[in-house]
């Protein structure tokens, strides 16, 4: 009996899949890359390399869960995750899950969540694979892959280090005669390694132990309207999961213990300013799934979690303690192919009135290859330990964020992956209200503080479509990812009557992206386009950003020598040379290349890409 | 970022290709009048200037124009005609002979404009954490730089001819007495309580005047006296060690301080010292009320003349109307409000730029 809660007891919500597959030749990109060439999700980047936040169904960066095999890896101060950290060498399966999952995940996760999986297979298996990356801007990437396992073990391990000096050229607009400038003080570093081991024994036990870390430097470069600050930033995770699992013959019980520490170091060096945040949490958790009735499955557990955080700004270091207990039932309909899942989730903060989280979600087949999905949830986001330690403004009169998300969509699968071709589309449509949003704002004694100041009204459109040509030695996609999302304040203080009714800073209200990919024999060419829509720069909306348009290309050959492959490929970033900023006068660079040399083991032979 | 006018126009011109397509049909149609932007020589000869910081982090400051006799304001005024920004941070601006010198804080330079027209004129570099511009002669200027001290500016070329450590840290507003130029050194990011006398003939500190915490702001009033604000010490990390906020004057020939009202309470930061065209009355921010008090007073006073906060205030020499700055949510444009002092009551508003936080009555 499969465990998951994502996976088994949630219905209704709409996800992106991206598997480990689709990223294994694309070790250059981190998290936040992939995402944006893989989903019609905006992420919110300062640049190539540096902090990239995610805006999911047009809330904030810290209304997205970032789960590393269940864990919510958002550091307790910020509430939210820099997916720049993240790189593609160490993740394997992710998917991006779109709405609210409260109800199963708890605080924080309102527009929606990413998940970074790694399943193991318990079958006699092992792959080694080394990868040599050189590119534009003095960019230097080496990773290395190694997975063993046969009916007992399944032990993978991947580490990967990374240098980019990043000065590209731009064309800095902001200064007098536009001159062309090349970027300064963006050089980043950085290298990382994750290790997991799952051992079967027999009776059905499962016993795992998952282990992360990873380092980056960055040196944090101007604004094309600024001056180099010698800004510099190291951020250093570590993250350790342990899990124990029974499986009986129709149930299983779990339980798992997570540490996590992220310690972080910030220099500006014109104000003589050093911070060094430190934060640590411990997740534990147990798990009953099991079958209640003749057709209802139910997934019961409890969660506690400690966290601490030692910032200087917090005058002494500050801890909160929170637990839950949750409840999931599962009904089949069988015949109708239809399944409904109800979850319902009470969590408690120290301090805080948290809302009981219900959610209930159906989705099945319609007719035919038409399948329908609905889902209704409540959120809610307790207040950051910045919101409410960080002196000064730090607010402990906060209230903790709370909202209702509704959607429903059609979708239509072929699941019969033989044919020729097989095609798939998804629409959906959201509503999201989140009242008591969190905004930090000037006082009149010259410090900020956070306010529960904003109603916002979030909804829009998701659609995707996904083509496969599959012929003897040619095999094709095409993939199609649009999104509409309108984000706007509909209730705030008096003095700001000028945003009311406007659209949120930088959530675009149109996002569309396409993937074209295309393979014969050991040849494959893929094409990527990013269309990113407008962006408001001030809450009123009276300043924006242009949209843009960028695409993304990658060559690969695979040279087969029996049990090994060579894959060699070159990839453009930006190849139509679009000058463009995501963020106002953070400068992205043009075109640019990168080249990589992938050396693969594998046994038996697992020669199928994509 | 743009001018609004431009800014709709791009907006438009990307919702959709064929909207761009009408509106570029219409320009040709009407006639396409390169300059069409460009105000006429002159425009902004007298009036008010409002310095807008900008949104933090990436954003661009601006200038905004009030046009005292129509009551028109212009946004982005730097952009409009120079087209490009101004640049992160815009913190204060001076004229002196005719120039306009803008001092753009986190992109470390001064930018020149022509005062009359606002075109540029040239760039101050290399002016560190630049926060004010002091016109000293034909030849000379300082810029006070929370790096280091006074930096002395040539001119005739726009170059730093030479630095003036202050005796302190975080040099803030300046005040010109005769040769003398007193400058209140802050404390930047950390804290001071001095106050430098700088022989501007020389170039030389001659001497610091202990005042209270974070020296601020500084006027000089009809008797040729200085008086320095101190905000007084705000420990965020420790609020045992804040310190009230003092009100100080100096003798600007013997360099004694004469008279200190120190506010009431440790957790009184004014901020704003700000003087009338008469230089009789000085007006300050505290607790997010404004007060007034004449330069013969003994004690502060009690009771506000404004009960209401601002980001930053100024008088209107012409007119003799109190201006006040709401940067609202710092990230969307602000308003200045202007007051009848008198009756304390509003007169009118109008919106400017993201973080309105300056003045230069012209």
């Amino acid at each position: 009996m499969e465990e998951s809660r994502l996976e088994n007891f949630s219905a209704g919500l709409s996800s992106i899949k991206i598997e480990s597959s689709k990223i294994k030749n694309s070790r250059l990109l981190n998290l936040s890359e992939i995402i944006s060439e893989n989903s019609p999700v905006f992420m919110k980047t300062y640049g190539q390399g540096s902090l990239a936040t995610v805006s999911i169904r047009g809330t904030g960066a810290a209304h997205a869960g970032l789960f590393w095999n269940g864990i919510n890896i958002n550091t307790p101060n910020l509430g939210l995750s820099d997916f720049a950290l993240l790189p593609a060498a160490l993740l394997g399966d992710v998917e991006i899950q779109q709405g609210s999952s409260a109800a199963l995940y708890g605080s924080g996760v309102i527009g929606g969540a990413v998940h970074l999986i790694s399943k193991p297979v318990f079958i006699k298996a092992s792959d080694i694979s080394v990868s040599m990356l050189g590119g534009s801007f003095g960019l230097l990437d080496g990773s290395l892959l190694a997975l063993f396992s046969n009916e007992q073990w399944y032990v993978r391990g991947a580490a990967f280090y990374r240098s980019c000096e990043n000065n590209f050229p731009y064309i800095n607009t902001a200064k007098f005669n536009k001159p062309e400038e090349k970027l300064v003080s963006a050089d980043y570093y950085g290298y990382g390694a994750t290790a997991e081991a799952h051992r079967y024994f027999r009776k059905n036990y499962i016993v795992s132990f998952h282990a992360w870390h990873s380092y980056m430097h960055r040196n944090l470069p101007p604004a094309m309207t600024g001056a180099d600050n010698g800004e510099q930033q190291s951020d250093s995770s570590f993250r350790f999961l342990a899990e124990a699992k029974k499986i009986f013959p129709k149930s299983s019980l779990k339980a798992r213990v997570a540490w996590l520490n992220e310690h972080q170091r910030y220099e500006n060096k014109t104000i003589a300013l050093i911070n060094k945040p430190n934060t640590q949490g411990i997740v534990s958790e147990a798990e009953f799934a099991g079958e209640l009735f003749a057709k209802i499955k139910m997934n019961a557990g409890i969660n506690y979690t400690f966290y601490a955080a030692n910032i200087q700004e917090y005058l002494k270091q500050r801890t909160r303690n929170q637990g839950a207990v949750f409840l999931s039932l599962l009904r089949n309909f069988d015949k109708l192919k239809w399944k409904t899942v109800l979850n319902l989730r009470q969590e408690l903060t120290e301090g805080y009135r948290v809302p009981f989280t219900p959610s209930l979600g159906a989705e099945g087949n319609l007719w035919k290859i038409v399948s329908a999905r609905a889902n209704v949830s409540r959120s809610f986001r307790v207040p950051t330990l910045n919101d409410i330690f960080w002196q000064p403004g730090g607010n402990p009169d906060l209230k903790p964020e709370s909202g209702w998300n509704a959607e429903t969509g059609l979708f239509l699968s072929q699941s019969d992956s033989a044919k020729v071709f097989t095609p798939s589309a998804s629409v959906s449509v959201f509503s999201s209200w989140i009242d008591n949003w969190i905004v930090w704002q000037p006082t009149t004694f010259s410090y900020w503080q956070p306010l529960n100041l904003q109603k916002v009204w979030a909804r829009g459109l998701e659609a995707s479509s996904e083509l496969k040509f599959r012929k003897n030695k040619t095999e094709s996609r095409i993939q199609i990812f649009y999104s509409y999302t309108l984000s706007t304040i509909e209730e705030t203080s008096a003095l700001l009557q000028a945003s009311l009714g406007k659209q949120l800073i930088y959530v675009p209200q149109h996002n569309l992206n396409g993937i074209l990919a295309f393979r014969w024999k050991n040849i494959s060419l893929t094409y990527m386009q990013i269309f990113t829509g407008k962006r408001y720069t001030t809450s009123d909306n009276n300043s924006s950003l242009p949209s843009f348009t960028i695409g993304n290309t990658v060559l690969n050959y695979d040279l087969r020598l029996n049990k090994i492959t060579v894959s060699a490929g070159v990839r453009v970033n930006n190849i139509w040379n679009t000058n463009y900023q995501a963020i106002a006068y953070r400068p992205m660079p043009g075109r640019n290349f990168s080249f990589s040399i992938i050396i693969h083991y594998s046994q038996p032979n697992q020669q199928t890409n994509n | 970022m743009n001018t609004k006018s431009k800014q709709q126009t791009k907006q438009f011109s990307l919702r959709n290709t064929l909207s761009a397509a009408v509106i570029l049909v219409v320009i040709f149609i009407s006639g396409c009048k390169p300059n069409d932007n460009e105000p006429p020589k002159g425009a902004y000869e007298t009036g008010v200037f409002i310095t807008n910081e900008g949104p933090f982090g990436s954003g661009t400051g601006t200038v905004s124009f009030y046009n005292r006799a129509t009551g028109e304001v212009s946004n982005n005024i730097f952009e409009i005609v120079n087209n490009r920004p101004l640049g992160n941070v815009v913190q204060s601006m001076e004229v002196h002979n005719g120039k306009a010198y803008i001092v753009v804080n986190n992109a470390a330079k001064v930018e020149v404009v022509n005062a009359g027209d606002f075109v540029s004129a040239g760039v101050i570099d290399n002016v560190g954490v630049p926060r004010f511009f002091l016109g000293i002669d034909d030849n000379k200027g300082y810029v006070s730089d929370w790096n280091s001290g006074i930096k002395v500016i040539n001119l005739s070329n726009n170059l730093v001819s030479a630095t003036i450590a202050t005796g302190g840290t975080g040099a803030e507003q300046m005040a010109k007495s005769g040769n003398e130029v007193f400058v209140a050194n802050l404390g930047g990011f950390g804290l001071d309580s001095t106050v430098a006398v700088i022989n501007s003939l020389n170039n030389t500190l001659v001497s610091t005047i202990n005042v209270g915490h974070r020296p601020q702001s500084l006027v000089t009033d009809a008797n040729g006296k200085l008086w320095v604000l101190c905000s007084g010490n705000q420990d965020w990390l420790n609020p045992a060690n804040d310190t009230p906020g003092k009100l100080v004057r100096i003798n600007t020939s013997t360099k004694a301080v004469e008279l200190t009202l120190t506010f009431p309470s440790a957790s009184d930061h004014p901020l704003s010292l700000t003087t009338n065209a008469a230089k009789n009355k000085l007006y300050y921010s505290l607790n997010g009320a404004v007060y007034e008090t004449g330069i013969s007073a003994t004690s502060l006073p009690s009771v506000p003349v404004i009960n209401r906060a601002f980001y930053n205030i100024g008088i209107d020499p012409e007119t003799g109307y109190l201006f006040g700055t709401d940067a609202l949510d710092f990230v969307q444009n602000g308003y200045v409000l202007r007051y009848n002092i008198s009756t304390g009551s509003a007169v009118d508003s109008f919106q400017v730029g993201v973080i309105p936080g300056g003045f230069y009555f012209k």
